[in-house]
């Protein structure tokens, strides 16, 4: 298991390209919403932007670690070991929600600076933090993994996620601003639901 | 052993295989068939990455998914990660199916290309390293497509070698090329 996600680790880092163009992509996407939007509205909206750039850039950056298990067809190497999916699943998902932490590090310190936030984030924001980017792993790989063999990926892969992320992405925002179980119990209920599936879909497809 | 009872294997409305019943014992079996007749389709099916449309496979007692580590597959492509270098994929195939790939990386000469990235070598080199990945490994059953391909003559002769070693376990390879093994059995789809 370590040595799996050792593996899904270093992927990203070998074929680094797509990592930076993550990362960079982050920035500038604050940058420009910094420049498009007032002063006056922009410290009340830090909060939404800081998840809606989040869904938008790492739901791509899921397609593209799913894609790379597929470049060459080691996924099927992977999957003619002894592990199970839960375990092949899981360390996908491990390795993919570090890497979002890291990126939302840095996305969040352009949106400090940028937005000129001067009020501390709310607990609540904290909290949501390490959920959301676990939802955004697990349904950008659930959906990755369902769009991987079809002609249109990329497309049909944006087409699919948006009604998973719509409920998910509600959740988060109202969450972190306004703090109420019931966000963070929508939240968890999702991530559960689209875990299932994603074990379902690896042991019946895979 | 292998089992294919009435196997029917359609893309669209092109059917590769109809009605295919094939028995497979020990030892080592050659597909033999022109472009297009389903070498490939077989081994896939075989080792549980394709269905067939309909019919019954057993492979190993098994159905080909519950088979599948019981199996090692080198397909057209060498099933390794390409921005990893040669020793970061055999460490990392090494520790999930087990096995020591130091002898066969000297045997078929790999050992100067140990830290370049797959997607830097040659298609003769990147074939080795597939190979390796392959039979490296202690399982009953072996599918090789097209393993000697882009493979110079003194590696093709390792991997003879190698292979001639197996006949204690199930080894089918699809080729097109004469590979010069004694005693083994032809299968002509």
């Amino acid at each position: 298991m370590l040595r799996l996600i050792y593996k899904d680790l270093l992927l990203p880092l070998r074929s680094s390209s797509y990592l930076w163009a993550f990362v960079i992509n982050n920035i500038l996407l604050v940058f420009i919403l910094s420049l498009a939007i007032p002063l006056e509205y922009i410290r009340d909206m830090a909060t939404g932007m800081f998840w809606a750039v989040n869904f938008l850039n790492a739901s791509g950056f899921t397609l593209k670690v799913v894609e790379d298990e597929f470049e060459d067809e080691a996924m099927y190497s992977v999957l003619m070991s002894p592990l199970s999916h839960g375990h092949i699943a899981l360390s996908k998902i491990l390795s993919t929600l570090l890497y979002l932490l890291v990126a939302s590090l840095i996305n969040l310190s352009a949106i400090v600076v940028l937005f000129r936030v001067q009020e501390p984030f709310p607990l609540s924001f904290w909290l949501f933090i390490p959920v959301g980017l676990a939802g955004i792993s697990v349904i950008g790989l659930l959906i990755s993994l369902i769009t991987i063999k079809l002609t249109f990926r990329t497309l049909s892969f944006y087409i699919l996620s948006l009604p998973l992320y719509v409920p998910f992405f509600i959740a988060c925002v109202q969450g972190s601003t306004d703090f109420r179980v019931e966000w963070m119990m929508l939240a968890l209920f999702l991530i559960s639901a689209y875990m299932f599936i994603l074990l379902t879909y690896m042991e019946r497809e895979l | 052993m292998i089992l294919l009872e009435k196997v029917h294997k359609r893309y669209g409305p092109r059917v590769v295989f109809d009605e295919l019943n094939l028995t497979i014992g020990k030892g080592i079996s050659i597909i033999r068939g022109p472009n297009g007749s389903g070498k490939s389709t077989l081994l896939r099916i075989l080792a549980g990455i394709e269905r067939p449309t309909r019919g019954r496979v057993k492979v190993l007692d098994r159905t080909p998914r519950e088979a599948r580590p019981l199996i090692s597959y080198l397909g057209h492509r060498t099933g390794l990660y390409p921005h990893m270098s040669v020793k970061e994929n055999l460490d990392f195939f090494s520790s999930i199916h087990g096995g020591d790939y130091m002898p066969m990386v000297e045997k078929f000469g790999l050992i100067e290309y140990m830290h370049y990235p797959l997607r830097k070598l040659s298609r003769g080199n990147l074939q080795k390293v597939g190979l390796v990945r392959t039979l490296m490994r202690e399982v009953p059953l072996y599918l090789l497509d097209e393993p000697t391909t882009a493979l110079d003559s003194r590696s093709r002769e390792t991997f003879i070698e190698i292979i001639s070693s197996m006949r204690d376990r199930i080894v089918l390879i699809a080729t097109h090329e004469d590979l010069g093994l004694d005693s083994h059995a032809e299968i002509n789809l």
